[in-house]
Protein backbone atom coordinates (compact mmCIF):
# COMPACT_ATOMS: atom_id res chain seq x y z
CA UNK A 1 0.00 0.00 0.00
CA UNK A 2 2.79 2.71 0.65
CA UNK A 3 5.04 2.01 -2.05
CA UNK A 4 2.27 2.33 -4.72
CA UNK A 5 1.51 6.17 -3.83
CA UNK A 6 4.88 6.62 -3.65
CA UNK A 7 5.78 5.29 -6.93
CA UNK A 8 2.87 7.62 -8.45
CA UNK A 9 4.42 10.39 -6.75
CA UNK A 10 7.59 9.85 -8.31
CA UNK A 11 5.61 9.81 -11.95
CA UNK A 12 3.53 12.53 -10.96
CA UNK A 13 6.67 14.66 -10.15
CA UNK A 14 8.78 13.07 -13.67
CA UNK A 15 5.75 13.92 -15.32
CA UNK A 16 5.29 18.04 -13.86
CA UNK A 17 8.93 18.39 -14.04
CA UNK A 18 8.96 17.39 -17.43
CA UNK A 19 6.35 19.93 -18.20
CA UNK A 20 7.24 22.85 -16.59
CA UNK A 21 10.92 21.85 -18.94
CA UNK A 22 8.35 21.81 -22.08
CA UNK A 23 6.23 24.91 -21.17
CA UNK A 24 9.27 27.11 -19.89
CA UNK A 25 11.48 26.14 -22.91
CA UNK A 26 8.98 27.17 -25.22
CA UNK A 27 6.73 29.80 -23.62
CA UNK A 28 7.80 33.31 -22.96
CA UNK A 29 7.37 34.83 -19.54
CA UNK A 30 5.69 37.85 -20.22
CA UNK A 31 1.77 37.63 -21.15
CA UNK A 32 0.72 36.61 -24.71
CA UNK A 33 -0.94 39.52 -26.21
CA UNK A 34 -3.94 38.09 -27.97
CA UNK A 35 -5.85 41.03 -30.15
CA UNK A 36 -3.94 41.09 -33.57
CA UNK A 37 -5.40 44.90 -33.78
CA UNK A 38 -3.04 46.07 -31.00
CA UNK A 39 0.12 45.26 -33.28
CA UNK A 40 2.44 47.94 -33.50
CA UNK A 41 3.29 48.25 -36.93
CA UNK A 42 6.12 51.09 -37.43
CA UNK A 43 6.67 52.75 -40.97
CA UNK A 44 10.76 52.17 -41.66
CA UNK A 45 10.42 53.71 -45.63
CA UNK A 46 11.92 56.77 -44.40
CA UNK A 47 14.82 55.11 -42.51
CA UNK A 48 14.95 54.54 -38.86
CA UNK A 49 18.23 56.30 -38.39
CA UNK A 50 18.98 60.20 -37.93
CA UNK A 51 21.36 60.88 -40.77
CA UNK A 52 21.40 64.70 -41.06
CA UNK A 53 24.74 65.28 -41.76
CA UNK A 54 26.48 67.61 -39.25
CA UNK A 55 25.55 70.91 -40.34
CA UNK A 56 22.38 69.81 -42.02
CA UNK A 57 21.59 70.61 -45.66
CA UNK A 58 23.42 73.55 -47.20
CA UNK A 59 22.10 75.44 -50.30
CA UNK A 60 23.80 77.74 -52.32
CA UNK A 61 26.11 80.61 -50.45
CA UNK A 62 23.70 82.54 -48.34
CA UNK A 63 23.51 84.76 -45.30
CA UNK A 64 21.76 82.83 -42.60
CA UNK A 65 19.82 84.86 -40.45
CA UNK A 66 17.16 82.81 -37.71
CA UNK A 67 16.26 80.54 -40.43
CA UNK A 68 16.07 82.97 -43.09
CA UNK A 69 18.53 82.90 -45.89
CA UNK A 70 19.59 86.20 -47.56
CA UNK A 71 21.49 86.49 -51.35
CA UNK A 72 24.94 88.10 -50.73
CA UNK A 73 24.08 90.20 -53.76
CA UNK A 74 21.69 91.93 -51.66
CA UNK A 75 23.70 93.77 -49.83
CA UNK A 76 26.94 93.72 -51.70
CA UNK A 77 27.70 94.67 -55.34
CA UNK A 78 30.91 93.25 -54.91
CA UNK A 79 33.31 94.15 -51.67
CA UNK A 80 36.10 96.97 -51.23
CA UNK A 81 38.01 98.27 -48.79
CA UNK A 82 39.44 96.53 -46.07
CA UNK A 83 39.60 93.07 -46.39
CA UNK A 84 40.87 91.74 -43.77
CA UNK A 85 39.13 89.76 -40.18
CA UNK A 86 39.05 93.55 -38.51
CA UNK A 87 36.34 94.53 -40.98
CA UNK A 88 33.94 91.91 -40.35
CA UNK A 89 31.46 93.90 -38.24
CA UNK A 90 27.46 93.88 -38.51
CA UNK A 91 25.77 91.04 -39.90
CA UNK A 92 28.84 88.90 -40.08
CA UNK A 93 30.24 89.37 -36.85
CA UNK A 94 29.36 85.64 -35.35
CA UNK A 95 31.70 84.14 -38.01
CA UNK A 96 34.76 82.53 -36.24
CA UNK A 97 37.75 82.49 -37.95
CA UNK A 98 40.01 79.16 -37.57
CA UNK A 99 41.10 78.27 -41.25
CA UNK A 100 44.07 78.20 -40.64
CA UNK A 101 45.98 80.97 -42.65
CA UNK A 102 43.38 81.40 -44.92
CA UNK A 103 41.86 84.36 -43.22
CA UNK A 104 41.19 86.58 -46.30
CA UNK A 105 37.44 86.82 -47.05
CA UNK A 106 38.43 86.73 -51.17
CA UNK A 107 40.72 84.04 -50.75
CA UNK A 108 37.53 82.33 -51.61
CA UNK A 109 34.42 84.91 -52.01
CA UNK A 110 34.38 86.21 -55.61
CA UNK A 111 35.52 90.50 -55.43
CA UNK A 112 33.31 91.21 -57.89
CA UNK A 113 29.84 88.84 -57.63
CA UNK A 114 29.24 88.11 -54.21
CA UNK A 115 27.25 85.16 -55.30
CA UNK A 116 29.66 82.83 -56.07
CA UNK A 117 33.13 81.77 -54.84
CA UNK A 118 36.64 83.03 -56.81
CA UNK A 119 38.48 80.50 -58.54
CA UNK A 120 41.92 80.32 -59.75
CA UNK A 121 42.63 83.21 -62.15
CA UNK A 122 39.80 85.41 -61.19
CA UNK A 123 37.20 82.71 -62.72
CA UNK A 124 34.22 82.14 -60.57
CA UNK A 125 32.94 79.14 -59.05
CA UNK A 126 28.85 78.74 -59.13
CA UNK A 127 27.68 79.06 -55.14
CA UNK A 128 26.07 75.75 -55.18
CA UNK A 129 29.14 73.99 -55.36
CA UNK A 130 31.01 75.25 -52.54
CA UNK A 131 33.34 71.48 -53.21
CA UNK A 132 35.14 72.75 -56.26
CA UNK A 133 36.79 75.90 -54.22
CA UNK A 134 37.57 74.00 -51.24
CA UNK A 135 39.59 71.40 -54.09
CA UNK A 136 41.23 74.55 -55.07
CA UNK A 137 43.60 74.33 -51.59
CA UNK A 138 42.85 70.48 -50.67
CA UNK A 139 43.76 68.55 -53.48
CA UNK A 140 44.30 65.12 -51.94
CA UNK A 141 41.14 65.48 -49.83
CA UNK A 142 39.29 66.33 -52.89
CA UNK A 143 40.68 63.12 -54.67
CA UNK A 144 39.67 60.67 -51.86
CA UNK A 145 36.54 62.11 -51.48
CA UNK A 146 35.76 61.43 -55.40
CA UNK A 147 36.67 57.84 -54.48
CA UNK A 148 34.55 57.93 -51.32
CA UNK A 149 37.00 57.41 -48.85
CA UNK A 150 36.93 60.67 -47.48
CA UNK A 151 33.82 61.98 -46.20
CA UNK A 152 30.48 60.34 -45.19
CA UNK A 153 29.09 58.40 -47.72
CA UNK A 154 24.85 57.52 -47.42
CA UNK A 155 22.40 54.86 -48.70
CA UNK A 156 23.99 52.29 -51.14
CA UNK A 157 27.42 50.96 -51.08
CA UNK A 158 26.48 49.49 -54.33
CA UNK A 159 25.43 51.08 -57.51
CA UNK A 160 23.71 48.30 -59.00
CA UNK A 161 21.10 48.50 -56.06
CA UNK A 162 20.98 52.86 -55.90
CA UNK A 163 22.37 55.54 -55.77
CA UNK A 164 25.82 56.68 -52.86
CA UNK A 165 25.41 60.22 -51.67
CA UNK A 166 29.08 61.93 -51.33
CA UNK A 167 28.48 64.20 -48.50
CA UNK A 168 29.19 68.09 -49.70
CA UNK A 169 32.33 69.33 -47.77
CA UNK A 170 30.38 72.27 -46.00
CA UNK A 171 27.90 69.64 -44.85
CA UNK A 172 30.34 68.39 -42.24
CA UNK A 173 32.71 71.18 -42.12
CA UNK A 174 32.30 74.90 -41.62
CA UNK A 175 34.53 77.09 -44.14
CA UNK A 176 35.64 79.23 -41.65
CA UNK A 177 36.89 76.76 -38.96
CA UNK A 178 36.46 73.51 -40.90
CA UNK A 179 37.96 71.92 -37.57
CA UNK A 180 34.76 69.14 -36.22
CA UNK A 181 33.46 70.84 -33.61
CA UNK A 182 33.61 68.90 -30.38
CA UNK A 183 30.61 67.06 -29.05
CA UNK A 184 28.52 64.85 -26.38
CA UNK A 185 29.31 61.37 -26.83
CA UNK A 186 26.80 58.70 -26.26
CA UNK A 187 26.49 56.60 -22.81
CA UNK A 188 29.14 54.03 -22.10
CA UNK A 189 28.19 50.49 -22.06
CA UNK A 190 28.30 49.12 -18.65
CA UNK A 191 30.91 46.72 -17.32
CA UNK A 192 30.25 43.03 -17.49
CA UNK A 193 31.89 40.22 -15.95
CA UNK A 194 33.74 39.65 -19.56
CA UNK A 195 35.43 43.27 -19.63
CA UNK A 196 38.48 43.85 -18.20
CA UNK A 197 39.42 46.75 -16.54
CA UNK A 198 41.87 49.45 -18.24
CA UNK A 199 44.91 49.87 -17.14
CA UNK A 200 45.22 53.01 -14.75
CA UNK A 201 41.82 52.33 -13.34
CA UNK A 202 41.90 53.40 -10.11
CA UNK A 203 39.01 51.02 -8.45
CA UNK A 204 40.96 48.25 -10.24
CA UNK A 205 44.51 48.59 -8.75
CA UNK A 206 45.58 46.85 -5.37
CA UNK A 207 45.49 48.99 -2.24
CA UNK A 208 42.74 51.54 -4.15
CA UNK B 1 -4.34 12.32 3.39
CA UNK B 2 -6.69 13.93 6.18
CA UNK B 3 -9.60 13.80 3.36
CA UNK B 4 -8.44 9.99 3.42
CA UNK B 5 -9.80 10.26 6.78
CA UNK B 6 -12.87 12.21 6.23
CA UNK B 7 -13.99 9.25 3.98
CA UNK B 8 -13.31 7.13 6.78
CA UNK B 9 -15.41 9.04 9.04
CA UNK B 10 -18.39 9.28 6.60
CA UNK B 11 -18.34 5.97 6.11
CA UNK B 12 -18.21 5.15 9.52
CA UNK B 13 -21.45 7.72 10.54
CA UNK B 14 -23.20 5.89 7.81
CA UNK B 15 -23.02 2.47 8.88
CA UNK B 16 -21.73 0.79 12.10
CA UNK B 17 -17.93 -0.16 12.09
CA UNK B 18 -16.82 -2.87 10.64
CA UNK B 19 -13.94 -4.90 11.59
CA UNK B 20 -13.06 -6.63 8.59
CA UNK B 21 -14.87 -5.62 5.19
CA UNK B 22 -13.71 -7.66 1.89
CA UNK B 23 -15.30 -4.99 0.20
CA UNK B 24 -13.66 -1.90 1.90
CA UNK B 25 -9.64 -2.51 0.71
CA UNK B 26 -11.23 -2.74 -2.63
CA UNK B 27 -13.17 0.69 -1.98
CA UNK B 28 -10.80 2.53 -0.41
CA UNK B 29 -7.96 1.16 -3.50
CA UNK B 30 -10.48 2.73 -5.71
CA UNK B 31 -10.76 5.63 -3.99
CA UNK B 32 -7.37 6.32 -3.84
CA UNK B 33 -6.94 5.36 -7.39
CA UNK B 34 -9.55 8.15 -7.96
CA UNK B 35 -8.21 10.91 -6.03
CA UNK B 36 -4.43 10.01 -7.93
CA UNK B 37 -6.17 10.22 -10.80
CA UNK B 38 -7.92 14.04 -9.94
CA UNK B 39 -4.34 15.33 -8.93
CA UNK B 40 -2.56 14.47 -11.76
CA UNK B 41 -5.19 15.92 -13.82
CA UNK B 42 -5.09 18.78 -12.05
CA UNK B 43 -1.41 19.41 -11.88
CA UNK B 44 -1.19 18.48 -15.79
CA UNK B 45 -3.67 21.34 -16.20
CA UNK B 46 -2.22 23.56 -13.66
CA UNK B 47 1.18 22.54 -15.38
CA UNK B 48 -0.10 22.82 -19.08
CA UNK B 49 -2.02 25.95 -18.32
CA UNK B 50 0.72 28.38 -19.76
CA UNK B 51 0.54 25.85 -23.25
CA UNK B 52 -2.85 26.93 -23.77
CA UNK B 53 -1.02 30.53 -24.58
CA UNK B 54 1.19 29.15 -26.91
CA UNK B 55 -0.67 29.46 -29.93
CA UNK B 56 2.09 28.97 -32.21
CA UNK B 57 3.82 25.96 -31.36
CA UNK B 58 6.92 24.74 -34.18
CA UNK B 59 6.08 22.55 -36.58
CA UNK B 60 7.07 18.79 -36.65
CA UNK B 61 9.13 19.93 -39.67
CA UNK B 62 10.59 22.50 -37.79
CA UNK B 63 11.32 20.59 -34.56
CA UNK B 64 13.06 18.15 -37.24
CA UNK B 65 14.18 21.27 -39.46
CA UNK B 66 17.93 20.56 -41.04
CA UNK B 67 20.70 22.66 -40.80
CA UNK B 68 20.31 26.29 -42.37
CA UNK B 69 22.56 25.45 -45.48
CA UNK B 70 20.64 22.55 -46.03
CA UNK B 71 16.59 24.00 -45.86
CA UNK B 72 14.32 24.14 -48.98
CA UNK B 73 12.74 27.52 -49.71
CA UNK B 74 9.83 26.05 -48.75
CA UNK B 75 10.90 25.15 -44.95
CA UNK B 76 12.79 28.41 -44.70
CA UNK B 77 9.69 30.19 -45.51
CA UNK B 78 7.56 28.43 -42.81
CA UNK B 79 10.37 29.48 -40.26
CA UNK B 80 10.80 33.50 -41.53
CA UNK B 81 6.89 33.34 -40.97
CA UNK B 82 6.65 31.71 -37.88
CA UNK B 83 9.00 34.55 -36.19
CA UNK B 84 6.97 37.07 -37.26
CA UNK B 85 4.10 35.53 -35.71
CA UNK B 86 6.23 35.16 -32.91
CA UNK B 87 7.43 38.64 -32.68
CA UNK B 88 3.69 39.82 -33.15
CA UNK B 89 2.84 37.43 -29.87
CA UNK B 90 5.38 38.11 -27.93
CA UNK B 91 6.53 41.89 -28.98
CA UNK B 92 3.35 43.23 -30.01
CA UNK B 93 4.78 44.47 -33.66
CA UNK B 94 4.28 43.66 -37.11
CA UNK B 95 7.93 43.05 -38.69
CA UNK B 96 9.30 41.26 -42.30
CA UNK B 97 12.07 39.01 -41.27
CA UNK B 98 13.64 37.96 -44.86
CA UNK B 99 16.57 35.72 -45.39
CA UNK B 100 18.49 37.59 -47.98
CA UNK B 101 21.35 35.98 -49.72
CA UNK B 102 24.71 36.47 -50.30
CA UNK B 103 25.38 38.36 -53.89
CA UNK B 104 27.74 36.82 -56.72
CA UNK B 105 31.25 38.46 -56.82
CA UNK B 106 30.70 40.12 -53.62
CA UNK B 107 33.17 40.07 -50.22
CA UNK B 108 32.60 42.56 -47.45
CA UNK B 109 35.25 44.51 -45.70
CA UNK B 110 35.29 47.56 -43.59
CA UNK B 111 37.88 50.09 -43.45
CA UNK B 112 37.71 53.04 -40.60
CA UNK B 113 39.97 55.70 -40.66
CA UNK B 114 41.37 56.19 -36.85
CA UNK B 115 42.57 59.83 -37.67
CA UNK B 116 38.45 61.04 -38.19
CA UNK B 117 36.99 58.47 -35.63
CA UNK B 118 36.21 61.32 -32.43
CA UNK B 119 34.88 58.63 -30.32
CA UNK B 120 30.87 60.21 -30.73
CA UNK B 121 29.56 56.73 -30.39
CA UNK B 122 26.96 57.24 -32.39
CA UNK B 123 27.86 54.70 -34.66
CA UNK B 124 26.87 52.01 -31.40
CA UNK B 125 23.46 53.61 -30.86
CA UNK B 126 22.75 53.57 -34.81
CA UNK B 127 23.87 49.72 -34.53
CA UNK B 128 21.73 48.99 -31.26
CA UNK B 129 18.51 50.61 -33.45
CA UNK B 130 19.19 48.57 -36.30
CA UNK B 131 19.79 45.54 -34.37
CA UNK B 132 16.73 45.40 -31.95
CA UNK B 133 19.65 45.74 -29.08
CA UNK B 134 17.36 46.55 -25.88
CA UNK B 135 18.17 50.25 -25.76
CA UNK B 136 18.90 49.60 -21.73
CA UNK B 137 21.39 47.32 -21.86
CA UNK B 138 24.53 49.25 -23.55
CA UNK B 139 26.63 46.52 -23.20
CA UNK B 140 25.12 44.27 -26.14
CA UNK B 141 26.17 47.00 -28.23
CA UNK B 142 27.89 45.09 -30.97
CA UNK B 143 30.05 48.31 -31.20
CA UNK B 144 32.75 49.35 -28.52
CA UNK B 145 34.81 52.33 -29.15
CA UNK B 146 37.73 52.15 -27.09
CA UNK B 147 40.04 55.40 -26.39
CA UNK B 148 43.53 54.92 -26.78
CA UNK B 149 46.54 57.55 -25.61
CA UNK B 150 48.44 58.21 -28.76
CA UNK B 151 51.26 56.65 -29.70
CA UNK B 152 50.59 52.98 -29.18
CA UNK B 153 48.35 50.23 -30.71
CA UNK B 154 48.34 48.74 -27.39
CA UNK B 155 44.72 47.26 -26.28
CA UNK B 156 45.28 47.11 -23.23
CA UNK B 157 46.00 50.47 -22.35
CA UNK B 158 42.06 51.09 -23.94
CA UNK B 159 39.53 52.28 -22.01
CA UNK B 160 35.68 51.91 -23.39
CA UNK B 161 34.03 52.90 -20.55
CA UNK B 162 34.72 56.80 -20.83
CA UNK B 163 32.22 58.97 -20.45
CA UNK B 164 33.65 62.98 -21.19
CA UNK B 165 31.47 65.89 -21.51
CA UNK B 166 32.85 66.50 -25.02
CA UNK B 167 34.95 64.38 -27.28
CA UNK B 168 37.51 64.18 -28.72
CA UNK B 169 40.05 64.02 -25.33
CA UNK B 170 43.32 65.32 -25.85
CA UNK B 171 46.10 62.92 -26.58
CA UNK B 172 43.40 60.07 -27.01
CA UNK B 173 42.37 58.42 -30.27
CA UNK B 174 39.34 56.27 -30.46
CA UNK B 175 39.03 52.78 -32.00
CA UNK B 176 35.62 51.00 -32.51
CA UNK B 177 36.10 47.59 -32.35
CA UNK B 178 33.26 45.01 -33.53
CA UNK B 179 33.37 41.45 -34.57
CA UNK B 180 35.92 41.35 -37.34
CA UNK B 181 34.53 39.02 -39.67
CA UNK B 182 37.92 36.95 -40.08
CA UNK B 183 38.57 34.86 -42.93
CA UNK B 184 40.29 32.35 -40.23
CA UNK B 185 37.58 32.63 -37.21
CA UNK B 186 38.10 30.95 -34.01
CA UNK B 187 34.91 31.11 -33.02
CA UNK B 188 33.02 29.19 -36.08
CA UNK B 189 35.74 26.48 -35.30
CA UNK B 190 34.85 25.58 -31.30
CA UNK B 191 31.27 25.81 -32.40
CA UNK B 192 30.20 22.43 -31.49
CA UNK B 193 26.65 22.35 -33.74
CA UNK B 194 27.80 24.14 -36.64
CA UNK B 195 25.58 26.91 -35.55
CA UNK B 196 28.16 29.86 -36.58
CA UNK B 197 29.86 30.01 -39.99
CA UNK B 198 31.08 31.80 -42.84
CA UNK B 199 28.84 32.91 -45.56
CA UNK B 200 30.47 33.54 -48.86
CA UNK B 201 30.02 37.00 -48.81
CA UNK B 202 32.90 36.79 -45.81
CA UNK B 203 30.38 37.58 -42.96
CA UNK B 204 30.71 35.33 -40.04
CA UNK B 205 26.39 34.41 -39.07
CA UNK B 206 24.92 32.82 -36.23
CA UNK B 207 21.47 30.67 -36.64
CA UNK B 208 20.32 31.75 -33.50
CA UNK B 209 17.74 28.95 -33.60
CA UNK B 210 20.34 26.41 -34.06
CA UNK B 211 22.77 27.63 -31.47
CA UNK B 212 22.37 25.45 -28.58
CA UNK B 213 23.98 27.96 -26.17
CA UNK B 214 27.20 26.57 -24.88
CA UNK B 215 29.26 30.11 -25.14
CA UNK B 216 32.53 28.52 -26.71
CA UNK B 217 32.20 30.84 -29.39
CA UNK B 218 32.61 33.72 -26.74
CA UNK B 219 35.74 32.54 -25.08
CA UNK B 220 37.52 31.92 -28.50
CA UNK B 221 37.01 35.20 -30.12
CA UNK B 222 40.08 37.02 -29.64
CA UNK B 223 38.13 40.39 -29.89
CA UNK B 224 35.38 40.16 -27.55
CA UNK B 225 33.06 40.75 -30.04
CA UNK B 226 30.52 38.37 -29.00
CA UNK B 227 27.98 39.24 -26.30
CA UNK B 228 25.42 36.39 -25.19
CA UNK B 229 21.65 37.07 -24.18
CA UNK B 230 21.83 36.17 -20.48
CA UNK B 231 17.99 37.30 -20.43
CA UNK B 232 15.07 37.73 -22.91
CA UNK B 233 15.65 40.86 -24.78
CA UNK B 234 12.63 43.67 -23.69
CA UNK B 235 12.03 45.74 -26.31
CA UNK B 236 8.94 47.94 -26.83
CA UNK B 237 7.30 47.70 -30.23
CA UNK B 238 8.26 51.12 -31.03
CA UNK B 239 11.99 50.48 -30.76
CA UNK B 240 11.43 47.90 -32.91
CA UNK B 241 13.40 47.89 -36.42
CA UNK B 242 10.75 45.95 -38.30
CA UNK B 243 13.14 45.28 -41.41
CA UNK B 244 14.47 41.82 -39.92
CA UNK B 245 16.97 39.35 -41.21
CA UNK B 246 16.77 35.71 -39.98
CA UNK B 247 20.93 35.73 -40.04
CA UNK B 248 21.19 39.01 -39.04
CA UNK B 249 18.68 41.14 -36.66
CA UNK B 250 15.89 39.14 -35.91
CA UNK B 251 15.22 39.29 -32.32
CA UNK B 252 17.06 36.65 -30.43
CA UNK B 253 15.86 34.26 -27.80
CA UNK B 254 17.48 33.74 -24.93
CA UNK B 255 20.33 31.74 -24.72
CA UNK B 256 22.58 32.41 -28.27
CA UNK B 257 25.15 34.92 -28.40
CA UNK B 258 24.81 37.78 -30.82
CA UNK B 259 27.32 39.96 -32.73
CA UNK B 260 27.90 42.28 -35.38
CA UNK B 261 27.31 40.45 -38.62
CA UNK B 262 27.63 43.67 -40.68
CA UNK B 263 24.31 44.32 -41.33
CA UNK B 264 23.94 41.35 -43.38
CA UNK B 265 19.84 42.30 -43.99
CA UNK B 266 20.91 46.07 -45.60
CA UNK B 267 23.96 45.36 -47.21
CA UNK B 268 22.88 42.16 -48.89
CA UNK B 269 20.56 44.65 -50.48
CA UNK B 270 22.74 47.26 -51.66
CA UNK B 271 22.74 49.49 -48.43
CA UNK B 272 25.37 50.79 -46.10
CA UNK B 273 25.79 49.71 -42.89
CA UNK B 274 23.36 51.48 -40.24
CA UNK B 275 26.80 52.62 -37.95
CA UNK B 276 28.59 54.03 -41.53
CA UNK B 277 25.23 55.74 -42.82
CA UNK B 278 25.45 58.09 -38.81
CA UNK B 279 29.37 58.21 -38.92
CA UNK B 280 28.96 62.09 -38.19
CA UNK B 281 33.07 62.47 -39.22
CA UNK B 282 32.85 59.94 -41.92
CA UNK B 283 35.61 57.35 -40.61
CA UNK B 284 34.27 54.30 -41.79
CA UNK B 285 34.16 52.69 -45.67
CA UNK B 286 32.42 50.02 -46.43
CA UNK B 287 32.56 47.94 -50.01
CA UNK B 288 32.95 45.20 -51.95
CA UNK B 289 36.84 44.10 -51.44
CA UNK B 290 36.60 42.34 -54.90
CA UNK B 291 35.62 45.04 -56.83
CA UNK B 292 39.00 46.48 -58.23
CA UNK B 293 37.85 49.70 -58.14
CA UNK B 294 36.11 50.57 -54.86
CA UNK B 295 36.54 52.05 -52.03
CA UNK B 296 38.49 48.97 -50.27
CA UNK B 297 40.61 48.89 -53.18
CA UNK B 298 41.67 52.23 -53.18
CA UNK B 299 42.08 52.24 -49.57
CA UNK B 300 44.41 48.59 -49.28
CA UNK B 301 46.45 50.53 -52.69
CA UNK B 302 46.99 54.22 -51.10
CA UNK B 303 47.08 54.06 -47.31
CA UNK B 304 48.90 51.56 -44.74
CA UNK B 305 46.44 49.53 -42.82
CA UNK B 306 46.33 47.86 -39.99
CA UNK B 307 44.72 44.65 -38.90
CA UNK B 308 43.98 43.99 -35.18
CA UNK B 309 45.91 41.04 -33.25
CA UNK B 310 47.49 40.14 -36.39
CA UNK B 311 48.94 37.60 -33.85
CA UNK B 312 46.06 35.63 -33.39
CA UNK B 313 46.38 34.89 -37.31
CA UNK B 314 42.45 35.09 -37.90
CA UNK B 315 42.94 37.76 -41.04
CA UNK B 316 40.52 39.82 -40.36
CA UNK B 317 38.40 41.52 -43.02
CA UNK B 318 38.44 44.75 -41.00
CA UNK B 319 41.12 47.33 -41.52
CA UNK B 320 42.54 50.59 -39.49
CA UNK B 321 44.54 53.45 -41.14
CA UNK B 322 45.39 56.35 -40.00
CA UNK B 323 45.93 59.21 -42.16
CA UNK B 324 47.14 63.25 -42.13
Amino acid sequence: MSRIPRIKNILYRCAAALCSALVFSACPSSPAPDAAASLYERDVSAGIHDITPLRGERGPLRLHVDDDAFECSGCHDGFSGDLSEAAIEGEHKNIVFAHGRNLLCLNCHHPENSDVYLDHGGGEIPGDQPTLLCAKCHGPHYREWEHGVHGRVNHFWDARFGPEKNLDCIQCHDPHHPRIPEMKPEPPPVLTRFDHPAKGDSAHEPGA
Amino acid sequence: MSREHDEHKDSRGAQPPRTTDPNSSGRRTFLKAGLGTAVALSTGAFVAEPLRGLKDSPTLHELLRKHYTKLTPDLMDQVLRRIERQVAANYCAKVRVNDPKPLDGVEYAYCLNLSRCNGSRRCVTACMRENNIPPDHPEMAYIRVIEMPNDTLDLEDGNPLYAHETIPDQGKFYLPMSCQQCRQPPCTKVCPTHATWTEPDGVTVIDYNWCIGCRCCLAACPYEARRFNWTRPEIRPEQINPDMGYLSNQIRPRGVPEKCHFCLHRTRLGKNPACMEVCPTGARVFGNILDPNGKIQYILKNKRVYILKAEAHTFPRFYYFFEK
